[in-house]
């Protein structure tokens, strides 16, 4: 459903990182910004999702998998360098009182956590859209 | 008398007979002549033809009209290999000619418009379908930065 509604161009979808288990989360969030980094955000995010090795090595098998550069992407590591965006996208999250995973809002509003609410809320707005002109 | 005669008649005849004689070695030579001339003359003609030598022709004379015919063959094979030549490279200009050149391939494989009618086509169903070419992606962001419905997911990897 996102992903008829993102091909339409209807909506665009956005993935904030909320770090609710510490130094691992950290650490998983950071290397995903660091796949980011040399172009392959989604990929790194969506082969991390089934790998599931949150681990150093595992996040540079991952890479190398991937084809990044794996010194760079150590290197990226190492220095921490997307540290602050990824806290940067928890405070946030946790000022806007979003502290359960996963959670989906449409445009700012709503905490859904179910894909068939979700749908009922994108529904609802496009037809508020269509209405408008 | 009669004996003289007859002597004289005697004499006559080996006369004549020597002097036939001679007329006939004179003319030999140039029956031998004629019969190499016409070997000399045979010989490249079923060379050229790829007929075998006959195996009653002496090899001396098939030899030496090899030889006489050689230069004539170089000279005329000569030309021939110009004319080949000639003839691979108008090949391969044609060949050339015939190669599609960058940009020219689509029009000539395939008619004027046709493109338009593929991209008609195309765009026809993008629009039954809803579908946009393409799908933009920026890090964390996917789809269109302008698209009127923002849908942020919340989450943690573990």
């Amino acid at each position: 459903m996102i992903e008829e509604l993102v091909r339409t161009g209807l909506a665009r979808f956005e993935y904030q990182h909320i770090l609710n288990h510490g130094p691992p989360s950290v650490f998983a969030a950071m290397a995903t910004e660091c796949g980011g980094d040399q172009g392959k955000w989604w990929n790194f995010h969506d082969h991390y999702m089934t790998t599931r090795d949150f681990s150093r090595q595992g996040a540079e098998a991952l890479a190398a998998s991937l084809a990044l550069d794996t010194e760079r992407f150590a290197q990226c590591l190492d220095d921490e360098v997307h540290l602050d965006l990824v806290e940067g996208q928890h405070r946030a999250a946790a000022q806007a009182g979003i502290n359960r995973t996963p959670t989906i809002q449409i445009n700012g509003q709503g905490g859904a956590t179910v894909a068939d609410k979700l749908i009922e809320q994108v529904m609802q707005l496009a037809a508020e859209l269509e209405a408008d002109g | 008398m009669l004996r003289l005669g007859s002597l004289i008649a005697v004499l006559g005849l080996l006369f004549a007979a020597c002097a036939s004689g001679s007329d006939r070695q004179q003319a030999q030579p140039s029956a031998a002549s004629a019969q190499a001339d016409q070997q000399q003359n045979q010989a490249p003609t079923a060379y050229q033809a790829g007929q075998s030598e006959s195996a009653d022709q002496p090899a001396a004379a098939a030899a030496q009209a090899a030889e006489q015919q050689a230069p004539q063959t170089q000279q005329a094979s000569v030309p021939q290999a110009q004319q080949s030549q000639s003839e691979d490279q108008a090949a391969a200009q044609a060949g050339q000619e015939a190669q599609p050149q960058p940009g020219q391939a689509d029009a000539a494989e395939q008619p004027a418009g046709s493109g338009d009618t593929q991209d008609q086509a195309m765009v026809a169903q993008i629009v039954e379908s809803g579908h946009r070419a393409g799908l933009l992606a920026n890090r964390n962001v996917i789809g269109d930065p302008n698209a009127p419905i923002v849908i942020t997911e919340y989450s943690d990897f573990l």
